[in-house]
C-alpha cells in the first residue's frame, strides 16, 4: 500500500516504509516532495498543523525564532562611534548619517523571512560573496 | 483471491467479525495512524523556512510558503480509505509513484 500513511513522531510513513521528504534536502520554494528511505535528517520531518488550532500567518508581534518584530520598521545602526545607519543606494548597502529617508528604514517580512527595505519594497538584504546587497525578492532563495 | 497451500503468512490469515459485534468506522478523533479523522490540517516541513506541502498544478506535491486559506495546502485523513486526502480536490489522495509523491485520484484498488 503506497498511499496509506501514518504519522510517526515527525515522519510520514507508508506501509512500504517509505517516508516523504523534500527533494535533495533543499529548502527552496516549489521544491518537489519525494519518497526516501527513513533516516534522521530534518528534510524528512514534518509537523501536522490542524487548521482549527492554527493562528494564520503572523502579521505583527515579536518572532522569538527570528529575533525581530514582524512588519515593524527599524533602522540598522552601527555600534561604531559614528552611530550611522545602513542605507540602500543602488542595490548596495552603505552606512550613512541618519537622513530620515525610507532607504534607511527596514522591516522583517515573516512570509519570506527576509529583511526588506521601506524605500525599495521589492528588495531584501542579501549576501553575495563578501558584500551585502539589496536584491529583488526571489522565491528560489527565500 | 486465490487458493494456496498453507504457509502461515499473514496474506492467508483472516478474522471473522460478527456484524452485531462490529464497531463502526470512527468519524472523528485521533486514530491509530496518528491523525485526527476528518480534521483539516497542513503539513509543515521542519526545515528552516517551515514551508507547507502544497498541490502544484494538478498532481505535483511541492513545498511552498504558507498562504492563508489556501486549499492547496490543506489535507484531511479519510478513515474509510485510510488515505490523506487533498481538500483542494477531495477525489485525490497523497500517493507515492516512482520516486515522487503526488496527489492522485483515490482508487479502491490501492487501498
Amino acid at each position: 500500500m503506497v498511499l496509506i500513511f501514518k504519522y510517526d513522531n515527525g515522519w510520514i510513513v507508508n506501509e512500504q516504509k517509505h517516508i516523504i521528504a523534500v527533494q535533495s534536502k533543499l529548502d527552496y520554494e516549489n521544491r518537489q516532495v519525494v519518497r526516501e528511505a527513513r533516516n534522521t535528517e530534518i528534510h524528512q520531518q514534518w509537523d501536522i498543523l490542524y487548521l482549527d488550532a492554527s493562528k494564520g500567518v503572523p502579521k505583527s508581534g515579536f518572532s522569538k525564532v527570528w529575533g525581530m518584530y514582524i512588519n515593524r520598521p527599524f533602522h540598522i545602526q552601527t555600534q561604531m562611534s559614528s552611530g550611522r545607519f545602513v542605507d540602500y543606494i543602488s542595490n548596495r548597502l552603505y552606512i550613512k548619517t541618519p537622513n530620515k529617508r525610507p532607504t534607511q528604514e527596514f522591516y522583517f517580512d515573516y512570509v519570506t523571512r527576509t529583511i526588506r527595505c521601506k524605500g525599495y519594497n521589492n528588495y531584501a538584504i542579501d549576501v553575495r560573496n563578501t558584500l551585502a546587497y539589496g536584491y529583488g525578492i526571489n522565491s528560489y532563495w527565500y | 483471491m486465490t487458493s494456496y497451500a498453507r504457509t502461515g503468512k499473514v496474506n492467508q490469515q483472516w478474522s471473522i467479525i460478527y456484524v452485531d459485534k462490529a464497531s463502526k468506522e470512527i468519524t472523528k478523533g485521533l486514530n491509530k495512524r496518528g491523525f485526527y479523522v476528518n480534521r483539516p490540517f497542513m503539513i509543515v516541513s521542519r526545515m528552516w523556512m517551515n514551508r507547507f506541502i502544497s498541490v502544484a498544478g494538478g498532481n505535483n506535491l511541492v513545498i511552498q510558503t504558507r498562504k492563508d486559506n489556501e486549499k492547496r495546502q490543506m489535507w484531511r485523513f479519510d478513515q474509510v480509505s485510510k488515505t490523506i486526502k487533498s481538500i483542494f480536490d477531495d477525489k485525490k489522495s497523497m500517493d507515492v509513484r516512482g520516486g515522487n509523491v503526488y496527489s492522485y485520484p483515490t482508487d479502491s484498488r490501492w487501498y
